[in-house]
């Protein structure tokens, strides 16, 4: 349980640090290793995507609370009228995709090496 | 199976991120949504938080001491340096932090490399930037810059301090377009502030009539061409008073010479040559202190822009030992274009005279190599220019020839076998060896105490012309047509010349003491909106065609005004009347058959018959006096508007369409071509108003707001960056020069008291060039409003007197 939640919180931070260094996509290598540790494919899957959905919707929330949704506001428009709420949840839901795809592929990667 | 499963998945999860992290995938339009949403670079990271602007200290490389910039509260910068390089270095660094996407932009446009940001779509108007040689031009005022020790300097610390702030960007900072369009900044340079400028030369005086002009004379016949398009408006009120003499030997320019034959065969079909735009211009004016309340004089300045966000305009006060100046800057440029300093203030207007001239080149050989030329025959040269298109492979490579007049712009491809149109315009031409060149003359206004020093600075100043306004607080007025102008003979440049004959070149330059100038003249004010510089007493020929309502109504209202109020020239700048409306509305309702209108064409009179010629935003009546003036313009000269699509043909001005319209109502003119019947100006009138009711009928009247829609567009026209259909009012004949995309982009007065200055200003647009800024566009309201700001003019970094947003203290890495 104690080894979940720190994976967990590792993995979180990793979606956070790393694209400060790295391209943004390196949140995809976070998932992927992440995967590849993981007991369960479900595990695999939910928690490396619900984690980055949650980082990323609070991430853009943060920036776009002290900005009062001026800039999502435009830039939803320039994708026909969509709000500043709605992009931060469809900001969090491709982080959901991203993560839940690439921890799932970790994981199959790891079946695939330990059942040789 | 597993690894089939396996590679699936990795097939489709590596295939997802590739398409979020590439622009434009599979050809659509969408940017890399990756990229774009992620809040850790994408476009999250340019909301910037409301109210917050916390004071910084940075160390940067390349400045020689601490210099501190002081924002208020509508974060203009004020530049506190020890010396003018690191004044130029600070305001160099604040620019880019507001407008790099801006700068890049306007350069890339103007240098023709947009298509390798954009691609095939900015392909065709890279083509022709490269055949304008607008680089080979920047890059030989450049060289004649860097021999003026001040310019240099000032340019390069400019330059020092934009790359300064460039290099502490990380991919999260970049500004908010690159991220959209998927490229990323560079270093900038020298030779792109100069390209900037060439931009500015380009928007304001390339506009050349000598392919319309020939076409519409070789259409109309010689002498009816002669009828419709005299050179000189006798109503016309010019920029220098008639009290100015001209004490001085004019240089004689050689006879006329007429072109050959064989080129005149027809029209010229070249017609992919875009136009800046027509009829629109600017306004300064200063009056002295015998006609103001407070025994002041006092400047004003609005000039007339294409109208963008970011702004044209960027405001900032630059303070050092040798100049405390305030203004607005060009972003690109070092230095304060408009504005003022502790002592005198100035400003600008554009100057209509031509100098932009086009030759028939009359090739001497199959291959187009050689040209003919007195005589014998001349070899043209050739300039590759390669140009970078985004989704291609290989670089588009063309080879630009130029001929002694300067590049064939039209290629060799043109559409006749014969002759080819070279282009020979002023900003391209070599610079002649001077002391200091344009940008030391805003250096040299920044340090101006008085009359004298105005003088001086101007010398340096070739292109593009413009009419410098000035005042002083020792109470002297002036305005100087100030520029690099050929000597033509009468009517040269008008029309397209032959290129094999030396003596169709320009006739030499008007010698600076020979350029129209006026200090205080009697009347008590100078001012110019882009008019005629002079009247006809003046011994040079002018070529400029501009409608002069606006000259003529500012100088009548500056006449009758007196005991003169910061106020009321605020109102003159926001003034919405069109004097060219006062004049056309009687003579249209004195034309018009009454008795052959019914009852709702009688209404539709009732409400013009009233109105006053101010194009009020809420009103119909102006929508509906344009429709009609318009429409019976097209009426009356079919005999030329019939052609706009094949060719490109002169519009009759507006004066001398009224003056027909008044004076001569059965000119030949006025008769429609299509019908047997010979109409005169009452039948089109007539005509007109009652299509102009027709079209009431079906659809109700539209506001002047609607129909005018004044708006700022975003420079790369993404609407959501926005502001259009603004409640403004005003008409491109009315002092508040407001027309859909164009218009007023920086109003400014200045009072120069003895006791200091006092000034105030607005322009449409914002600080920040950032959409996700607060600052991005606070300014445009109230602009439309007509609302000004007092600027702050501070008199050092520790100045109170109003609060401060926050403060950046700049110092020296390094050493």
């Amino acid at each position: 349980m104690i080894k979940n939640i720190l994976s967990n919180l590792a993995l979180a931070l990793a979606y956070v640090v790393l694209p400060l260094f790295l391209p943004w996509w390196s949140v995809a290598i976070a998932a992927l290793v992440f995967g590849y540790l993981a007991t369960t494919g479900l595990r695999a899957f939910s928690s490396a995507s619900s984690i980055l959905a949650l980082m990323w919707g609070m991430w853009a929330q943060r920036h776009n609370a002290p900005n009062a949704g001026l800039l999502a506001g435009k830039i939803g428009a320039l994708f026909g009228g969509i709000s500043d709420v709605e992009l931060v949840l469809i900001t969090a839901a491709l982080g959901g995709l991203i993560g839940g795809m690439f921890g799932y592929l970790g994981y199959s990667f790891r079946q695939v090496m330990s059942k040789r | 199976m597993r690894f089939l499963t396996l590679g699936l998945l990795t097939l489709l999860s590596v295939g997802l991120l590739w398409v979020l992290d590439t622009h434009n995938p599979f050809g659509s339009p969408l940017p890399a949504m990756g990229r774009l949403l992620n809040p850790a670079t994408g476009f999250w990271a340019n909301a910037e938080a409301q109210g917050v602007f916390p004071d910084q200290k940075l160390q940067l490389p390349g400045l020689k001491k601490p210099v501190d910039l002081v924002f208020d509260e509508r974060r203009v910068p004020h530049i506190f340096a020890t010396n003018a390089e690191d004044a130029f270095f600070a305001q160099g660094y604040i620019t880019a932090y507001n407008r790099l996407w801006q700068m890049d932009m306007s350069t890339r446009k103007v240098s023709g490399r947009l298509a390798e940001v954009v691609g095939e779509r900015a392909l065709a108007s890279d083509l022709l930037q490269r055949r304008k040689g607008i680089v080979k031009a920047a890059e030989n005022l450049l060289k004649a810059w860097e021999t003026s020790p001040d310019e240099i300097k000032g340019l390069n610390a400019y330059v020092a301090g934009v790359n300064a702030y460039i290099n502490t960007l990380k991919p999260a900072q970049y500004p908010l377009e690159y991220k959209l369009m998927g490229f990323k900044p560079e270093p900038w340079t020298a030779l792109r502030s100069v390209l900037f400028f060439k931009a500015m030369a380009e928007d304001l005086c390339a506009r050349n009539e000598d392919l319309a002009a020939t076409n519409t004379r070789t259409i109309l016949g010689e002498e009816r061409f002669r009828d419709l398009f005299p050179e000189y408006n006798p109503k016309q009120s010019p920029i220098i008073p008639s009290e100015v003499k001209w004490n001085f030997a004019p240089i004689q320019p050689q006879p006329r010479v007429e072109m050959a034959e064989s080129i005149l065969s027809g029209l010229f079909p070249d017609k992919n040559i875009p136009q800046p735009f027509e009829g629109i211009g600017s306004n300064n004016w200063a009056v002295g202190p015998q006609k103001t309340l407070n025994g002041n004089p006092i400047l004003c300045n609005d000039p007339h822009l294409g109208l963008t966000l970011p702004s044209i305009w960027f405001e900032i006060q630059l303070q050092c030992p040798d100049f405390n100046a305030y203004g607005v800057s060009l972003p690109g440029l070092p230095g304060v274009i408009i504005g003022f300093n502790e002592n005198v203030a100035w400003g600008e207007t554009n100057v209509g005279q031509d100098v932009l001239d086009w030759y028939a080149i009359k090739w001497a050989d199959k291959d187009k190599q050689t040209y003919h030329f007195d005589g014998g025959t001349r070899q043209v040269e050739t300039r590759e220019e390669t140009i970078q298109v985004k989704g291609r492979k290989e670089p588009v490579k063309i080879q630009v020839k130029y001929t002694h007049w300067g590049p064939l712009v039209f290629g060799d491809s043109t559409n006749s076998p014969y002759y080819s149109l070279a282009m020979h315009w002023l900003p391209s031409e070599d610079p002649e060896k001077r002391d200091h060149y344009e940008m030391a003359s805003f250096l040299g206004l920044m340090k101006a105490k008085n009359y004298a020093d105005y003088d001086a600075a101007l010398t340096g100043y070739d292109a593009p012309a413009q009419n410098f306004v000035f005042a002083a607080r020792d109470g002297d007025i002036a305005l100087k047509v100030n520029g690099k102008f050929p000597i033509k003979r009468k009517e040269q440049g008008r029309f397209i010349q032959d290129g094999s004959l030396s003596s169709n070149a320009w006739q030499g330059y008007i010698p600076r003491d020979q350029i129209p100038q006026v200090r205080n003249p009697s009347r008590g004010f100078v001012a110019s909106a882009n008019q005629h510089s002079t009247d006809e007493t003046y011994p040079y020929y002018y070529n400029g065609g501009f409608d002069d309502y606006r000259g003529r109504f500012i100088n009548r209202s500056l006449e009758a005004m007196d005991s003169i109020t910061v106020k009321d020239l605020m109102a003159l700048q926001n003034n919405p009347h069109s004097l060219q409306a006062e004049e056309a509305l009687p003579l249209l309702l004195k034309l018009l058959p009454r008795d052959q209108l019914n009852a709702q064409e009688k209404s539709v009179l009732k409400k013009l018959e009233k109105w006053d010629g101010n194009y009020q935003h809420q009103k119909t009546e102006p929508g509906i006096f344009q429709a009609w003036f318009d429409s019976t313009y097209v009426l009356s000269f079919d005999e030329i508007t019939r052609w706009r699509d094949s060719v490109e043909v002169l519009s009759v001005e507006s004066w001398r369409f009224l003056d027909l319209l008044d004076k001569t109502p059965n000119h030949d003119i006025f008769d429609w071509q299509k019908t047997k019947k010979t109409e005169t100006a009452a039948d089109l009138v007539l005509s007109a108003f009652q299509k102009v009711c027709k079209d009431l009928s079906k659809t109700p009247a539209q506001t002047w707001r609607s129909l005018n829609n004044a708006s700022v567009n975003h420079l790369a026209r993404i609407p959501a960056f926005s502001r259009t259909n603004l409640p403004i009012s005003g008409h491109a004949q009315a002092p508040n020069a407001i027309r859909n995309g164009h218009g007023p982009s920086w109003r400014m007065v200045v009072e120069l008291g003895k006791d200091g200055i006092k000034a105030w200003g607005v322009y449409p647009g914002g600080t920040s060039g950032n959409p996700g800024s607060p600052f991005y566009d606070h300014m445009v309201d109230q602009w439309a409003k007509g609302e000004y700001n007092e600027l702050f003019f501070m008199r050092n970094a520790q100045d109170t007197r109003k609060a401060q947003q926050s403060v950046w203290s700049f110092s020296p890495k390094g050493r």
